[in-house]
């Protein structure tokens, strides 16, 4: 410290004595809230924390991360974490329930939790003990193919093999039938994993993809190799994506269903989760903002036979959970799980965000109606119906895995000839992280 | 003629108990006067130099870091994708340039994380972007081992670019992260220029108490004067000839903040000259990895798909970014120069309290012969 800094220390330390004489201490009543949005979404997630502020009078912190990983297990190895975290899968939660960071929230759902949610969500929420330790702030659906509706009338594909038809149709007539973007720096390659998911899914079934998930089904078995050159039968038939293999690789995520609303369309379909319902409503359009429904709509992800009403589906979310027991942090817990807190979110008619609250889709009048297009109807109830719901594998699996995935795919569509030594790497991957894999089943 | 009077002698007509009590005031109310003195004038004097030694120490250099780092890894950019342009990737990999200035970088992010004044919201930006920095470099290594291995290749094109994409990403993007968090660390240095003592009107707060000693002593003369028929009191004559030293001592905090503005005005300056100087050779990096990757599309919209495209319409113009590392020291060190002058934390810590306790003391010579006079007349 410099001179200076002594000679005022002195004086604030005399003016401190004085203080702390006469003085008390404060309570800490604040709520450090850490989690992944920013921009639009952080405006969205501020105005549930609004809303808890006005029900309850305590007015949390919300810091937005994209980093939020490596924040909070830096705050938390520091011993200083947030009092609330939000989690982006329930592998993460699942691994602060192990450490013991995370703290135990039973009796914030109330006497009669089902009511609210399906028994899927609650295993999830309890990371698979007897206890709460998360709420599933927003869900989203990731089996489902969008379309343009004006592009696409008629029957949908109900089977894989009507969804290969219905391409090859499409190329015959000259248009492109698949919109694909695999850029997401610096996890580019996740939109492909979540295809071979949906693949080895439904061609596999709910067993083989929750020992796969898992770390107990080798990437070298017949039903991962399967997956793999089923995916193959759409991204290396020439004509097939728009601009080829190299411009899926090329493409940003967000990008890849823009040409899908050009005139002429350049694209037919395109496989992405719900959120992309928020992406398409801020794509420029000759005649103003697209809307669900009108421009675009959405069909499931094909089975591979069976019955179509009880297909299963890939599911993610993001879960808060609490790191420092306080009884505001708890206060906030209660409100995230509530039905008013599920509420806000989801009625932001410009987020497209997705509550798995069952309550949020018997509104009692027309005003109270959270989802006010069939679009997001559909999809609500998907998330928060009793079929079966599979957690996203790649969100699942350790960092390692998982990353080691996401280069698969890039190198697979780059050159289809080496898939077999890609899965023999992904293999000893799979077999060098013995640890830190967890056994989600697939719930209905 | 002339009558003589002993100076020594009150006049008549007054009180004996009354004069000393008002002699007793003044001394209480000068030595409480001499107090806050020391008080404000030492507060606003290291108050002014603790903040300018912060700023000069932690964050300007905080706020240089961040953009030292930028530029850094724009022109890390720029190197690689030149080397994947030009072919040198085959034998070099992506460069010494790349190397020295992605360890530029790193450094530039360790000063940062030492002076960092964004509290919390910085420390997680400093974190993410050392994490986006990992993977960062990692995609560039990964397009230079396809390059070598396989020459131009479309996923060794895609590394390049995706990893072009994590720099510049609206929003999200390497560079976004850092523009943040230089405007984060700088409103924490406008902040700490403008607030507190280094605040134009605070600082004449310590002003105030020395005119009311000023005045208190010049009321003491005036009593002495009027009661005692003296013409000065030579100890309190010495008291006000040393206050109006710690006053002029005391003002240099003034120039301090004066030089520390000086500093703030010279960065912002650099601050533009800098973001200029990065923009012209981020447009040239740009250019040439528009080149490199639309080298492996072909088909649809050149085959690049859509994101691409989009990125090609919207490139600026190149434009010569030479000379950028010599402007940069200069100015810098002008920075530092002017916050360093600023920083004028000598002997006046140590003179203020002594001066001080001498005018204490003095106040005490000159009125304690006169109370205890009247002690023994009241007696």
């Amino acid at each position: 410290m410099s001179r200076a800094g002594i000679s005022l220390a002195v004086l604030v330390a005399a003016v401190l004595v004085a203080s702390t004489a006469c003085g008390t201490a404060g309570s800490d009543d604040t709520v450090i809230v850490l989690g992944p949005w920013t921009g639009a979404e952080r405006d969205a997630f501020q105005q549930v924390l609004d809303d808890f502020t006005e029900e309850s009078g305590i007015e949390p912190t919300y810091i937005g991360t994209r980093g939020l990983n490596q924040v909070l297990l830096s705050d938390v190895q520091e011993g200083t974490p947030p009092h609330v975290a939000i989690l982006p899968n329930p592998g993460e939660v699942a691994k602060y329930v192990r450490s013991g960071d995370l703290r135990p929230v039973d009796g914030i759902l109330g006497q009669n939790p089902e009511h609210a949610y399906s028994e899927q969500w609650l295993q999830l929420q309890r990371a698979g003990t007897s206890q709460l330790y998360a709420v599933a702030v927003k869900a989203d659906l990731k089996s489902i193919i969008w379309y343009n509706t004006a592009d696409f009338p008629g029957a949908k594909p109900q089977t894989w093999d009507e969804l290969i038809a219905a391409g090859r149709e499409r190329a015959a007539a000259g248009q492109t039938p698949w919109c694909m973007g695999m850029g997401a720096p610096p996890t580019s390659g996740w939109p492909g994993t979540d295809w071979i998911e949906d693949i080895l899914l439904h061609q596999s079934g709910s067993e083989a993809y929750q020992r796969w998930t898992a770390g107990e089904l080798p990437w070298t078995s017949s039903e991962v190799r399967r997956a793999w050159t089923t995916w193959g039968e759409i991204v290396h038939e020439p004509g097939s994506v728009r601009g080829g293999a190299t411009a899926a690789l090329l493409t940003d995520f967000v990008d890849a269903g823009k040409p899908m609303f050009a005139e002429p369309p350049g694209c037919a379909m395109e496989h992405q989760a719900s959120f992309m319902m928020s992406v398409y409503q801020g794509f420029a359009h000759a005649g103003g903002a697209l809307a669900p429904v009108e421009d675009f709509d959405f069909f499931p992800f094909p089975g591979f036979g069976g019955d179509p009403a009880s297909r299963p589906s890939v599911v993610s979310a993001d879960l808060a959970g609490m790191f420092v027991d306080s009884p505001q942090a708890r206060e906030l817990m209660r409100y995230l799980a509530s039905e008013r807190g599920q509420r806000v979110w989801p009625s932001n008619r410009d987020a497209s965000a997705f509550s798995v609250n069952k309550q949020l889709l018997t509104a009692r009048s027309p005003e109270e109606e959270v989802y006010r297009d069939d679009v997001s109807k559909r999809i609500a109830e998907t998330l928060t119906s009793a079929g079966t719901l599979c957690f996203d594998a790649s969100d699942l699996m350790p960092a390692t895995m998982s990353n080691a995935f996401y280069r698969a795919v890039l190198e697979y569509l780059d050159n289809p000839d080496r898939l077999d030594d890609l899965l023999t790497e992904l293999e000893r991957v799979r077999i060098g992280s013995p640890e830190d894999w967890f056994n989600f089943p697939c719930e209905r | 003629m002339t009558t003589l009077v002993d100076p020594s002698v009150p006049r008549a007509g007054r009180s004996p108990t009354t004069t000393r009590r008002r002699l007793v005031q003044l001394r209480v109310g000068l030595l409480a006067a001499t107090v806050a003195v020391l008080i404000t004038s030492l507060s606003a004097f290291a108050g002014v130099q603790l903040a300018v030694d912060d700023v000069r120490t932690r964050t300007a250099p905080a706020v240089l870091g961040v953009v030292a780092a930028k530029a850094a890894l724009v022109r890390a950019d720029s190197a690689a994708v030149n080397s994947f342009e030009t072919g040198q990737v085959q034998l070099i990999g992506p460069g010494q340039q790349y190397q020295n200035e992605i360890a530029l970088a790193s450094q530039s992010l360790t000063q940062v994380a030492e002076g960092n004044a964004a509290g919390a919201a910085g420390s997680g930006t400093l974190q993410l972007v050392q994490g986006l920095l990992v993977a960062y470099t990692g995609l560039i290594e990964q397009a230079g081992v396809h390059f070598r291995q396989d020459g131009a290749t479309a996923l060794g094109a895609t590394d390049l670019w995706s990893a072009s994409r994590l720099l510049h990403l609206p929003g999200d993007g390497i560079l976004a992260q850092l523009d943040g968090l230089r405007e984060d660390q700088h409103t924490a240095l406008r902040r700490q220029l403008s607030t507190g003592w280094m605040h134009p009107v605070t600082i004449f707060v310590w002003v105030v108490p020395i005119v009311v000693l000023a005045g208190l002593l010049c009321l003491t003369q005036v009593f002495l004067h009027r009661r005692f028929q003296r013409l000065l009191n030579a100890p309190l004559l010495a008291a006000s000839v040393l206050l109006l030293a710690l006053a002029a001592g005391t003002s240099f905090a003034l120039v301090s903040q004066d030089r520390s503005g000086d500093g703030g005005d010279t960065l912002n300056q650099v601050l533009q000259e800098w973001r200029a100087q990065t923009a012209a050779t981020d447009a040239s990096g740009q250019q040439a990895l528009a080149t490199v990757v639309q080298g492996q599309c072909v088909g649809i919209d050149g085959g690049c798909g859509v994101s691409v495209t989009e990125f090609v319409d919207k490139l600026p113009a190149a434009s010569p970014g030479n000379e950028a590392a010599d402007w940069q020291t200069i100015k810098t060190t002008e920075v530092n120069e002017k916050l360093e002058s600023a920083d004028q934390s000598g002997i006046f810590e140590f003179a203020i309290p002594g001066v001080a306790l001498v005018i204490a003391a003095l106040v005490l010579l000159g009125l304690q012969p006169r109370i205890d006079e009247y002690r023994y007349r009241s007696a």
